[in-house]
């Protein structure tokens, strides 16, 4: 936007604007759950229909309405300077806008199987990163068994060193506030995403979901992250 | 608030090392089943009190089973194969030699190629032998679960009544977010009732809490079952809780022994 000029004036113009904008904000649509890009049935035998069904319509969507009551309130406390709520409000904010957006990133991280392994750019960063194609998913896949409890594995990218880099996070913590990575591609190993068809048995899942994982996608992520 | 800040404080306690920790008197090892076994032998998986279809229709016998034989299983075999790892390497062998509770409450002892993965296993293993100790089938004699015995009297001084202990447990197990446990415990010196959340697989006993019941919160607890209703298994819980079970751990931390079969 361009620069306002400096003056009495252009002090109360921008201040009312300010003003404006903030009650703009707190209008604003709420968050949506995402439609998935494909049926519930498209990612077997890999991921089952009722797992997709469940963790789309509820789970997915559970983090979605809590978060949009949580950043109401968030905003009510805002308004009226209620610092001690803000602060209360930050586990539920993370747990929930992190769910959000976790889980919108790993839908289209997906699609059937059949999708094309990774070529150019990406493919490069892979053999120059981790060596190859192979390797990268062997270590993705013992990192992501071997998160304790509730979480994710990621395959990142790092913008300053300009390379490709692992990571697990508990829970629902985003990749980019935690750890500073661009998320390419993410395996959820909450015990929800596999337990009614793999049971106890995670790293089963994780070796099958090499299968549906969406390499042109992650490609995109990847070009994108670069780019910024 | 309160639970919220104990959680708090004992992660702080665990970041800067152990406080004055206490004994697990052996008798609570042996109630639970997780007392060392004969030297150099590895650990058990506690075996159940009940059959694995016995806790239907509130805890179906798939879970009971995978629970047990898959994740409680798995922890043990983990947790003995760590042991085994550090017995080969011959360090700090006076620790080693102590129960896995006792080692788990020294826990900046254990050498550090095998702390974390042992505070995770062996917690598992002491965890999950806690869930099971205070569970029981409904039967004829236990058709009203309810506390009794000094347990009864604790809850009673602490919340007034049972139903507002059951509502706070409730509420608390219904917000955890993630994978952990809820516990009731007697919290040292004067054992007033406190309901505190742990994350996966801590343990409380390493503080100076001493549990008395505990629930399990994570998925694989309840999700062939209940899928993403958590408090459908909450509910389905309360009418397995064994609540003379409750009362012998109680008695055995307070060091009176199990006498409540006795006195009923």
């Amino acid at each position: 936007a361009r620069a306002l000029p400096s003056s009495p004036m252009a002090a109360l113009f921008r201040r009312s604007c300010t003003l404006t904008l903030r009650s703009i904000a707190s209008m604003r649509s709420k968050h949506t759950l995402p439609d998935l890009p494909y049926d519930y049935d498209a990612l077997e035998p890999a991921i089952s229909t009722e797992i997709m069904r469940l963790h789309h319509s509820k789970h997915h969507a559970t983090y979605v309405n809590n978060l949009n009551v949580a950043e109401e309130k968030l905003a009510e406390a805002v308004a009226k300077n209620d610092v001690e709520t803000e602060i209360s409000l930050q586990p539920a904010l993370k747990f929930n806008g992190g769910g959000h957006i976790n889980h919108t990133i790993f839908w289209t991280n997906l699609c059937s199987s059949g999708s094309t392994d990774p070529q150019g750019d990406l493919l490069e960063a892979i053999n120059r990163d981790f060596g190859s194609l192979e390797n990268l998913k062997t270590a993705l896949s013992a990192k992501t068994v071997a998160v304790q409890g509730s979480g994710w594995g990621w395959l990142g990218y790092n913008r300053t060193g300009e390379r490709l880099e692992l990571a697990a996070c508990a829970n629902q913590d985003p990749l980019e506030p935690t750890t500073g990575l661009v998320p390419l591609l993410g395996i959820d190993v909450w015990e929800h995403a596999y337990y009614l068809q793999y049971k106890n048995v995670r790293p089963d899942y994780v070796n099958a979901i090499w299968s549906v994982v969406d390499w042109a996608n992650v490609a995109e992520r990847f070009a994108a992250a670069r780019a910024n | 608030a309160e639970m919220k800040f104990a959680t708090l404080f004992c992660f702080v306690l665990l970041s800067y090392g152990s406080i004055d920790a206490l004994d697990i008197p052996e008798q609570l090892q042996k109630l639970l089943k997780i007392q060392k076994p004969a030297e150099e032998a590895p650990y058990e998986l506690p075996a159940l009190d009940f059959g694995y279809d016995s806790l239907e229709p509130f805890i179906d016998a798939e879970t009971v089973q995978i629970h047990h034989r898959g994740h409680h299983a798995g922890y043990t075999k983990k947790m003995n194969a760590i042991l085994k790892q550090w017995s080969d390497k011959g360090e700090n062998e006076d620790l080693l030699a102590q129960p896995i509770v006792d080692i788990l409450k020294n826990g900046n002892e254990i050498p550090i190629e095998f702390r974390e993965n042992l505070q995770n296993q062996g917690g598992g293993f002491i965890n999950h032998a806690w869930y099971w100790a205070t569970l029981s089938p409904l039967d004829d004699s236990t058709a009203e679960r309810k506390p009794i015995g000094t347990v009864a009297a604790a809850i009673e001084q602490r919340y007034g009544k049972f139903e507002l202990f059951q509502k706070e447990f409730t509420e608390t197990a219904s917000k955890f977010f993630g994978s952990g446990y809820v516990w009731l415990c007697q919290v040292a010196p004067s054992n007033v009732l406190q309901v505190i959340t742990f994350p996966n697989q801590m343990t409380p006993f390493a503080f100076d809490l001493k549990p008395i019941l505990v629930l399990d919160v994570w998925e694989h607890a309840y999700y062939l079952k209940h899928q993403n209703r958590r408090s459908n298994h909450i509910d389905d819980w309360w009418h397995v809780v064994d609540w003379k079970k409750v009362e012998d751990v109680a008695r055995a931390w307070n060091d009176e022994g199990a006498k409540s079969k006795d006195e009923l």
